[in-house]
């Protein structure tokens, strides 16, 4: 037993070391941090960059320029004629004429902008005036401001939510990120068993290693070590994403928590469904790579693509979280790891559900592990061609068809 | 006596329809190198991943015995396997392979790094230890191909075609390398289609055919064992007109007569004895400019073997 688990961890080690390559990643997140850095800051010199002042004629006394935006009002005691020289020589960015006429009348009310050239904070000067024109209105109409702002409020409804929790949009978007953080490790996975065991195959180093050892105890240390990279890729994918979040955060970006990731006793459960999931579909991948001869070719191919629609039912129905398609899905196992960590971030999860979910996941993973070793045994030893369905349906019942073999 | 190490007894499998090896025995003796030899399809390739516990028989019993010659289960980690259907990792370092290789067959790291080290000097591809097996040419990832299969020190190498893709120089390393397995306490069992170099190297070969047993024993067991194991080459300055040899075939000795297109007179005789008169003989038909008598080579021996061993062998070889 300790040198099978002995030969399992060698294996484990040694795809992990084939796939997941340290300097790699660093050079992947050192790229992706420049990426973000440049992005920020190009932001922030948009922001700052670019102050225009803005000398106004003709508007009413409360006509003001908000503080934090780009335009800023120049007063000074010139000319309309001066003004435009000002603006014609560069000094001034703009010269806006209000024409209002003291008797009002709408259609009188008239706005112009002089400028050099045409102006890109132009969006940004559009909300002050139509406020400047409403202002003008109700003096028309006699309304005082007061009523307006009545009138104008939206209606106000309060939510009373009777769960124990509220759900808001980041535990919503928090639950979407679990789906994307499964899929992409599956997908990661995915490429990793593919290119190995039907690299393997290709490069005919199979029948040297299963001298060696039992086939389970290789398809095992392969699992290990190739859902472990997987889950480091992911990391620092996670790593670049938290570190931008922090600089973020330093930089005055307000980005609230989820509520489910503010209960810390959330985390190791996410984490287990998150692992679990990951390594049983692992487990179908490997399975399914060991009786493809080529990829570019074969028609099981179709099969790695079975553990999206799952997954994808999961993003359908994540709307309804305790709803009866979500609850099926959060004790199957296979979609259990999405479904659950959803429920637990959006809806409300017994403690029977949460067992017995495990408890099927563990069971799922056990099974399929057994089933993905036989047709790895079975599957990795045909070069040059590809078992049959009934083939295949042989092995997962541990029984040998002899399309193995030759001299 | 030397011990058993492995014997095989009454072992057969089937493919579906075809019958690859059918009641196939023998023992594999410590120190010995023993070659498996047969055409392509024979079933030798089969009944090597049988002996290692790859496939399973369908009939008969392989048997494994320790020192004192009690029958154990087969350990992985004692066994060398050098596949027909052979590759490595060839985005990997060499030592890295060798290294890894080592730890499947029980070594620890460092025990395989150093045999990695040692073994890359005896197969003289030391300097590209650290390189890509990808960048190797063809018969130096061979090289680290053997190296890979018996760097932990088997108690039983099973090579299958060691020497293929190797070019003479290198089939002559290879040939070392063997020998030097056998001295230092390995036994070697071997595939091969080179006869020359199993003839140099085998104490025993066993003959396969369909997946049945044709020739077995020592090399110099087969040659006797063979009718006509003693052979001679009469060259003639000019040949003697064919009916000159009538008389001939009515000795006692002689198996065989061919006359060559180059007008080489070949015998075959029961035995080495009557060299001398066949000479006397030769030279009253004319002058004789070279007489050569010796064994047959293991080649010749293979070829009638097969030969005699059905039609189908007796056109592929064209004997």
């Amino acid at each position: 037993m300790q040198q099978q688990l002995k030969m399992t961890w060698t294996v484990a080690c040694w795809e992990f070391r084939r796939y997941f390559k340290l300097k790699d990643q660093i050079v992947g997140l050192v790229s992706l941090l420049l990426g973000a850095a440049v992005g920020f800051g190009g932001f922030r010199i948009a922001q700052s960059a670019g102050q225009v002042e803005l000398a106004v004629l003709g508007a009413s006394p409360g006509f003001v320029l908000p503080e934090k935006g780009k335009l800023s009002l120049v007063t000074a005691d010139h000319t309309e004629q001066e003004w435009r020289d000002l603006v014609k020589a560069g000094e001034v960015d703009g010269l806006l004429i209000i024409t209002a006429p003291t008797k009002p009348a709408s259609d009188l009310w008239n706005a112009q902008l002089i400028v050099r050239q045409e102006p890109t904070w132009l969006e940004e000067l559009k909300p002050l005036l139509q406020a400047e024109r409403m202002q003008w209105e109700m003096q028309a109409a006699e309304i005082a401001p007061a009523t307006l702002a009545r009138i104008l409020a939206p209606a106000d409804v309060e939510v009373v939510t009777l769960a124990d929790r509220d759900v808001s949009k980041t535990d919503r978007l928090a639950a979407y990120c679990i789906l994307g953080a499964t899929l992409v490790t599956s997908w990661i996975g995915l490429a990793y068993l593919l290119t190995g065991i039907t690299g393997e195959k290709q490069q005919r180093v199979t029948e040297q290693i299963v001298s060696a050892i039992r086939p389970q105890m290789w398809i095992d240390g392969k699992l290990l070590g190739i859902t472990a990279a997987a889950i480091c890729s992911l990391a620092f994918l996670i790593l670049t994403s938290l570190i931008t979040l922090a600089a973020s955060m330093i930089l005055g970006f307000e980005i609230p928590l989820p509520g489910a990731l503010r209960r810390w006793e959330f985390i190791p459960l996410l984490a287990a469904f998150y692992f679990g999931g990951v390594f049983f579909w692992n487990c179908f991948y490997a399975g399914v790579a060991a009786v493809i001869n080529d990829p570019n070719t074969s028609s099981r191919s179709s099969l790695l693509f079975l553990p999206l629609l799952p997954m994808f039912a999961c993003g359908l129905v994540a709307s309804q979280p305790d709803g009866a398609m979500m609850r099926s899905l959060s004790l199957i196992p296979g979609t259990s790891s999405v479904a659950m960590p959803m429920r637990l971030v959006l809806g409300e999860v017994s403690t029977v559900e949460l067992l017995s979910s495990l408890i099927l996941m563990v069971a799922g993973i056990a099974v399929l592990r057994l089933i993905a070793g036989r047709v790895f045994a079975a599957g990795i030893m045909l070069y040059g061609k590809e078992p049959s369905w009934l083939d295949i349906a042989l092995w997962t019942l541990g029984r040998r068809s002899e399309v193995a073999g030759g001299n | 006596m030397s011990r058993k190490l492995v014997r095989v007894q009454e072992v057969g499998k089937a493919f579906r329809t075809v019958r690859a090896v059918d009641a196939v025995s023998f023992e594999v003796r410590t120190g010995e190198i023993f070659a498996l030899l047969g055409p392509n399809g024979a079933g030798k390739s089969t009944l090597v991943r049988m002996m290692i516990g790859m496939i399973p028989p369908d009939q008969g019993l392989i048997q494994w015995f320790d020192e004192d010659q009690n029958p154990i289960s087969m350990n992985p980690g004692q066994i060398g396997y050098l596949p027909e259907d052979r590759g490595l990792y060839r985005d990997q370092k060499v030592v890295d392979i060798l290294e890894y290789f080592g730890q499947l067959r029980g070594m620890s790291r460092p025990q395989s790094r150093i045999a990695a080290v040692e073994w890359a000097e005896r197969l003289e591809v030391t300097q590209y230890l650290h390189s890509k097996l990808e960048t190797l040419s063809k018969g130096n990832q061979q090289k680290v191909q053997v190296a890979a299969a018996v760097l932990h020190r088997p108690r039983l190498a099973l090579l299958d075609e060691p020497f293929s893709g190797l070019d003479p120089l290198n089939q002559e390393m290879m040939l070392g390398v063997i020998r030097h397995l056998r001295d230092a306490g390995t036994t070697v069992v071997l595939s091969a289609h080179q006869l020359e170099l199993v003839e140099r190297l085998a104490d025993r070969v066993y003959l396969l055919a369909q997946g049945r047993r044709v020739l077995s024993g020592t090399v110099n067991e087969v040659k006797s064992s063979v009718h006509g194991g003693y052979s001679l080459r009469i060259t003639f300055a000019s040949p003697p007109p064919s009916d000159a040899f009538e008389t001939w075939h009515h000795e006692p000795n002689l198996l065989e007569c061919e006359r060559r297109a180059d007008g080489t007179l070949q015998l075959t005789l029961h035995q080495q004895s009557d060299a001398a008169e066949w000479l006397e003989r030769a030279t009253k038909l004319g002058e004789v400019t070279e007489f050569r008598g010796g064994t047959l080579s293991l080649h010749e021996i293979y070829l009638r073997a097969l030969n005699a061993n059905g039609p189908k062998y007796a056109m592929l070889t064209g004997v």
